[in-house]
């Protein structure tokens, strides 16, 4: 048990230890006598007594006596299960940061500082106070929030000199809910780095950095003190050199992700190798194995790490581990129809509407009775009902027996994701004994909706029911997978494919296998790049499953999920192939910098340029300044690329190791490591590198040399430095041809021109029309060993239809 | 392995979002999965978030659908409320022991939430991270998978940690309704040296006690030290039966080498199973290092007595004063009948600590050796101004000594800072109140020395840096920092080995590079299959408890080993 706040009870047992007579300072010199004297009997029962006696059961029969259908069973044993298995995933996940190692927080000491876990209880619709945001200590609703950034992270004194990578994406997701629910509410944030990870994240936090009712402070406070009289707290911080402080009314820690308990224990039960923090040891190039064959690791377990992320490997870990199994596979049947399936073509219809009862402004639990008037009266609709929790088994209970009960032809929900949600209605009407197709399914809303809106999804997914017919499901599967774009993603999913037993193709429009790596030498890990590109393109070619296209296109696909027609012009002449699935791996491609005199000046270069020079032998010396962000961040590409923050760390310490005498200055907006990348940061910083943090006007002049310009960001004060060469640490940018081929398949991209998934949480890796799939830079920019894992991922996604076909 | 051993089952362990998404995907591709989680519900973390996206729909539903397709699925099977024990064997085909705890609800279960109304026991509600109460009976998130409820009946914290796992709470249970004598009975069924334990074992369960997490720990220590004092004081005034005469032994002769904690924790355990038991102890006292290191104003030698009466009662025979070495050697022990030798040698053997100037002069005395003298009776002064270097528990019981001894002035030179200090806390506290000088972050550099005694030490100051690989910050001299202490005598106290001297030179036993015996962990056989090894003499420097512990274990080891002879 962890948590011990703030519930006070059984006021007749004395709070403190009764102390323990001891012999006195002056009796101890020159003698042995004891020195602790024990307690009286007084005192033993007293203590004695203070035992909470643990709250666990303590088999007093209560229950045993009310259940009306005996089905509490006290002395039910322990059971020792024995399983023969061919592999073993790893997933056991992490652990929340313990918010009392860092007691300068006073967590556990003022009721009103609370962990971003505790945060997230307290804004679920099902949390301690249904959802509404009030404060521990008396339930008032707050109206300042501090929000306290890496707590339990980047904090080698307390061996934790990792970034947990997820707490930045939390604090912002809450101060959004935050706001939703407490309009007027104030928020600070107190930050070293701002590092929002992933998919979209990047656009919340400009939005909220536009927001008045939000300030970003880049200081960790010192310390939080209670005001007593009112409980509110004092957080103090630094800002240069002065002191600041404030006062808050809710204090949210953003906590970390440790390793889980008892990982040791796993390690050594496993015989995998742990890293320094407890967490799975793996490697860049092999993300989802352990140290030991056949044990694979997926999610938190190998570094701290978000949903996204987690669901691409374990789905790459699923592939992985199929790969080296038995043979004998027992594939799910289809799911079971009622008993007699209800013939509901020729009648009029008879629609049933429901509604979840969250979909409303805000999350909360709406009743909804106007929105059910309003279904009721729309043209062929028998009934309309708000169900308590729809899509768990007890509303999907409901809504098979309304079905039944009323002779249903046609069922509505109106919910929240049909992404997520809809196979499990489309198991209810089935098992109802309706096709899947008579179930129509509208979202009302993208985080909270009015009633107007509820509404016309209503009156939608109604007129969608009269409408929709019944297409017949092709059989057929072929089971060939298609990868197209021959980067280290794609040569990843293709291997893995393969590795499970199906025909892969492999469609490469330039004339090498390698992608985007074949211009990178090392990793920040310092791993041999080009080594790993070429034995992989190396074991990609000796695969006798892999067909490879290289100098090809792809043209036109047609047909639909398991049975596809595609074809691409390979070396000028037309081809021909079957396939059973789509795996989009066309990557990304380096911005080209037209800012900073790049091109004018031989001494302005970009990253890939300088890593080229440094593994020819050549390094650079003097003074050089890294410029991050070149190319991102900005109007025309305002995502973050990710990876060049790395890049900029891994070739300042190359530089700093080949002349320690050289200065690097990095000039940046936030720096952006995460997980383990962060011993990387602190290495540099000892390194000597200095690291500037600008407002977002630097400039590069070339008058008596090259200088920077730029604003620094926590005193603001204009700083010019005189270097002898910059680098400049572009990102990437999605290909143009992106539109054309998306258009051809008939999906979408996002705003930023990478590949939309079908949700960005969990369903990463597939795009909208099904049989395809996303992965590496065309889904996002990404790390290499993120893309693959999203390589391995996809190919897990792909084989569950391919499959089918054996 | 032959093909045909090939497994086609995945076990997934943890039924997080990852290990649902794992065995989900696996299950599609027709592979059998079990799916491992430790809790008695799914879902892991991301359940209890509020939503995964900000203007996404609540968590619950998206982890909802995975329940829903988890639960539908032929292919997978759930074993919650689980440990995994063991993973054996290789790629292709592992094998996997598992223990599932008790559910104490059955299917039967309609969630009708009767006993919910009526449980009287109110435990935090960690899904709610223990903002709100929940019942003992209860459902752990919304999940539902694969029971409704379930009842948490297992081990008290406090004993789960305790290595001997004594019944804590049902003795403080028993103190606190006055039973004294049955609370002692409790301790004793796991503890043979209850009246030592009371007083120094550095007690673990304090450290879990979730009253700690309200106010202040349970003082456990305190309370087992009350219990022992109050049948000792009925004893003394003969208001107690006299202890019953020996049984005469029916099984085999078992001989033990050392009569430490673990040496008379194994001969008490064998004893009672009837087995006739030798205790072989080199010194003219019992104990082991209980008595020879500890000293007395922690625990009177009446106390340690007091136990070891208790273990000769049941027919030990504890010789005194008899070494195991060339006089006396492990064949000898062999051929006089013993038909297994359980080693409980502890570690008594001082490192060196490796500097310039070590062993040179006079005044500098081991820290082993120097309360070996004092608690063996020698309680002479050792010099005025005294430097123990250490930051274990030796180091701060030799400081106190020498305070007692009548010295000056004494210090304790540690390299780290006071929070990694391995003593125990309140010892450190008691040494700092007494008068002894604590410096952190030094160590040394020289030993200082004129006319073949010791003048003081030259000394370092140190910083921590990075993590090593163990996890620990590593601490580094700082350059130019060096500074004097003037001394006449210097104790290391910085860690022990065993000392494996004794043996022949044809013994014949596995040790390990520190010179501590290798053992197989379960029944703490060495590689003879006759000899058992435990305590210090395997782990190095550790605590009472642990080296009862391990008695036990060697206990029923050597028993399970001779009964299947």
């Amino acid at each position: 048990m962890k948590k011990r706040k703030f519930i006070t009870e059984f006021p007749d047992i004395p709070s403190k230890r009764p102390p323990e007579p001891s012999l006195p300072l002056e009796d101890r010199k020159g003698n042995f006598k004891e020195v602790e004297l024990g307690y009286s009997e007084e005192q033993a029962i007293a203590e004695a007594r203070r035992c909470l006696s643990c709250r666990r059961c303590i088999g007093c029969g209560l229950c045993l006596a009310e259940c009306p259908l005996e089905a509490i069973v006290y002395d039910q044993k322990d059971e020792a299960i024995k399983l023969k298995v061919g592999s073993v995933i790893l997933a056991p996940g992490f652990d929340e940061f313990d918010a009392n190692l860092q007691e300068q927080f006073g967590y556990s000491q003022y009721p009103n500082v609370i962990t971003s876990i505790e945060l997230e209880r307290i804004l679920s619709p099902n949390g301690p106070y249904g959802g509404l945001l009030l404060r521990p200590s008396d339930g008032e609703i707050p109206k300042r929030i501090a929000f306290i950034q890496c707590v339990g992270s980047r904090e080698e004194f307390i061996g934790a000199n990792f970034c947990s990578s997820v707490c930045c994406n939390h604090m912002i997701k809450q101060t959004i809910s935050a706001h939703q629910k407490v309009p007027d509410i104030l928020t600070s944030v107190f930050f070293r780095d701002i590092r929002p990870l992933g998919k979209g994240y990047e656009d919340y936090y400009l939005q909220l950095m536009d927001q008045p009712e939000v300030k970003f402070i880049n200081s960790i406070p010192k310390v939080v003190k209670e005001e007593p009289s009112t409980r509110n707290l004092v957080v103090e911080w630094e800002k240069g050199s002065e002191k600041e402080s404030e006062e808050f009314d809710l204090v949210v820690l953003s906590v970390g992700l440790w390793a889980p308990q008892g990982s040791r224990r796993l390690g050594r039960l496993a015989g995998i190798q742990l890293n320094k923090y407890n967490f799975c040891h793996t490697t860049p190039f092999s993300p989802l194995t352990s140290s030991k064959p056949g044990i694979f690791v997926a999610g938190a377990f190998s570094s701290p790490k978000d949903i996204s992320q987690s669901l691409a490997q374990a789905s790459g870990a699923a592939s992985k581990s199929a790969s080296i199994l038995g043979d004998k596979r027992e594939l799910p049947k289809a799911a079971p129809r009622g008993e007699k399936e209800i013939k509901a073509s020729n009648k009029e219809n008879r629609i049933g509407v429901f509604i979840c009862p969250y979909i409303g402004v805000s999350g909360e639990e709406k009743k909804g009775e106007g929105w059910l008037e309003y279904a009721r009266s729309l043209s062929g609709v028998l009934g309309a009902e708000v169900l308590q929790f729809p899509c768990w088994s007890v509303g999907r209970e409901e809504i098979k027996k309304t079905i039944q009960e009323k002779g249903l032809n046609w069922v509505v929900v109106v919910g929240c994701q049909p992404s997520i949600s809809l196979p499990i209605f489309q198991r209810s009407v089935e098992e109802a004994g309706l096709s899947r197709q008579r179930l129509i399914m509208e979202s009302a809303f993208k985080g909270a909706a009015e009633d107007e809106e509820i509404k016309r999804a209503i009156a939608k997914a109604v007129e969608r029911a009269g409408e929709a017919t019944e297409e017949p499901v092709s059989e057929k599967i072929v089971p060939v997978g298609l990868v197209i774009g021959g980067g280290i993603s794609g040569l990843t999913a293709a291997l893995d494919m393969a590795a499970n037993g199906f025909q892969v193709h492999l469609v490469e429009k330039g004339s090498q296998l390698g992608g985007g790596l074949l211009s990178s030498y090392y990793t920040l890990e310092g791993e041999d790049v080009q080594e790993k590109v070429k034995s992989l393109v190396e074991e990609v070619e000796r695969n006798e499953r892999i067909r490879i296209y290289t100098e090809a296109t792809v043209q036109k696909i047609e047909g639909r999920e398991g049975n596809f027609l595609t074809e691409l012009t390979h070396k000028g002449s037309p081809v021909k192939i079957e396939h059973g699935v789509c795996i989009i791996a066309t990557g990304a491609e380096e911005y080209e910098p037209r800012e900073y005199l790049y091109g004018e000046q031989s001494r302005v270069m970009t990253q890939k340029e300088l890593e080229g020079m440094l593994a020819k032998g050549e390094p650079l010396k003097g003074k050089v300044a890294m410029i991050q962000c070149v190319g991102s961040r900005n109007e025309e590409h305002p995502y973050c690329s990710r990876f060049c923050c790395g890049e900029a760390l891994k070739n300042a310490l190359k530089i700093k190791e080949a002349h320690p005498e050289s200065e690097v200055y990095i000039l940046h907006k936030d720096i952006r490591v995460y997980g383990f990348e962060e011993d990387f940061f602190t290495d540099t910083v000892d390194k000597g590198v200095h690291f500037l943090r600008h407002q977002g006007d630097l400039k590069v002049v070339n008058s008596k040399g090259l200088q920077v310009e730029f604003t620094e960001a926590v005193n603001g004060e204009r700083v010019t430095l005189s270097v002898d060469n910059i680098v400049l640490s572009t990102g990437v940018v999605p290909p143009q041809s992106n539109k054309a081929l998306a258009d051809m398949i008939g999906v979408d991209l996002d705003k930023d021109g990478f590949f939309k998934e079908v949700h960005p949480k969990f369903r990463p890796l597939e795009l909208s029309r099904e049989g395809f799939f996303v992965c590496g830079l065309a889904h996002s920019p990404q790390t290499i060993s993120e893309a693959i894992s999203q390589g391995s991922g996809a190919a897990g996604r792909a084989c569950r239809i391919l499959v089918k076909a054996l | 392995m032959n093909p045909q051993d090939k497994q086609s089952a995945v076990l997934v362990v943890g039924a997080g979002v990852a290990g649902m998404q794992a065995a989900l995907d696996l299950a599609d591709m027709g592979m059998k999965v079990y799916l491992l989680d430790r809790a008695p519900v799914i879902g892991g973390a991301v359940a209890q978030l509020e939503r995964t996206l900000p203007e996404g729909q609540s968590s619950s539903c998206e982890v909802g659908a995975m329940f829903d397709a988890i639960s539908h699925h032929p292919n997978i099977e759930l074993i919650t409320n689980a440990d995994l024990q063991g993973i054996s064997g290789e790629q292709g085909s592992f094998e996997i022991a598992i223990k599932k705890r008790a559910f104490r609800v059955t299917e039967k279960c309609d969630d009708c939430g009767a006993c919910y109304q009526v449980c009287p026991v109110k435990p935090y509600n960690t899904f709610n991270e223990g903002l709100t109460l929940r019942c003992a009976i209860d459902h752990q998130n919304y999940s539902f998978l694969p029971l409704i409820y379930n009842i948490e009946k297992e081990t008290p914290a406090c004993q789960e940690t305790c290595p001997v796992h004594i019944d804590i709470r049902r003795y403080v249970g028993l103190i606190a309704e006055g039973k004294f004598l049955e609370a002692l009975q409790v301790i004793r069924e796991r503890n043979p040296l209850p009246s030592i334990c009371g007083r120094v074992c550095h007690h673990p369960c304090e450290g879990m006690c979730n009253r700690g997490q309200q106010d202040e720990p349970i003082a456990i220590e305190k309370l087992k030290r009350f219990a022992v004092d109050y049948e000792m004081n009925l004893r003394r005034q003969g208001l107690l039966p006299k202890l019953s005469a020996p049984k005469k032994p029916t099984k085999e002769k078992v001989a033990i080498v050392g009569a430490g904690p673990a040496g008379l924790t194994c001969g008490h355990d064998l004893a009672k199973l009837g087995y006739e038991i030798t205790i072989f102890e080199k010194e003219s006292v019992p104990g082991g290092m209980l008595y020879l290191c500890i000293p007395e104003y922690r625990l009177p030698r009446d106390v340690i007595e007091y136990d070891v009466a208790f273990i000769r009662d049941l027919g030990v025979d504890i010789r005194l004063g008899t070494p195991i070495g060339k006089e006396l050697t492990l064949d000898d022990l062999r051929k006089q009948g013993h038909k297994a030798i359980f080693l409980g040698i502890g570690a008594h053997k001082g490192l060196k600590l490796r500097v310039p100037g070590e062993d040179e002069f006079e005044g500098f005395i081991d820290c082993i050796e120097f309360l070996k003298r004092v608690n063996l009776g020698d309680k002479s002064k050792p010099g005025k101004r005294v430097i123990v270097i250490g930051g274990g528990n030796s180091a701060v019981d030799s400081a106190r000594v020498a305070l007692r001894l009548g010295c000056d002035e004494v210090y304790i030179l540690y390299r780290r800072s006071r929070k990694e200090m391995p003593a125990n806390e309140w010892e450190v506290e008691e040494a700092e109140h007494e008068g002894v000088q604590i410096h952190y972050l030094a160590a040394p550099v020289k030993i200082l020395g004129k006319n073949g005694r010791v003048t003081g030490m030259e000394c370092t100051k140190m910083k921590l840096g990075k993590l090593d690989a163990s996890g620990r910050r590593r601490p580094i001299p700082i350059k130019g920092s060096e500074f004097t202490i003037e001394a006449d005598v210097i104790i290391p106290a910085i860690s022990q080995q065993p000392d494996i001297s004794f043996l022949s030179e044809v013994h014949g036993l596995e040790i390990s590079r520190w010179d501590s015996f290798v053992i197989d962990e379960r029944t703490m056989q060495t590689n003879l299959p006759d000899v058992y090894a435990g305590g210090d003499a395997v782990t190095g420097p550790a605590t009472v408890i642990e080296a009862i512990a391990a008695g036990h274990r060697a206990a029923s080891g050597i028993d399970r080993y001779l009964r299947a002879r």
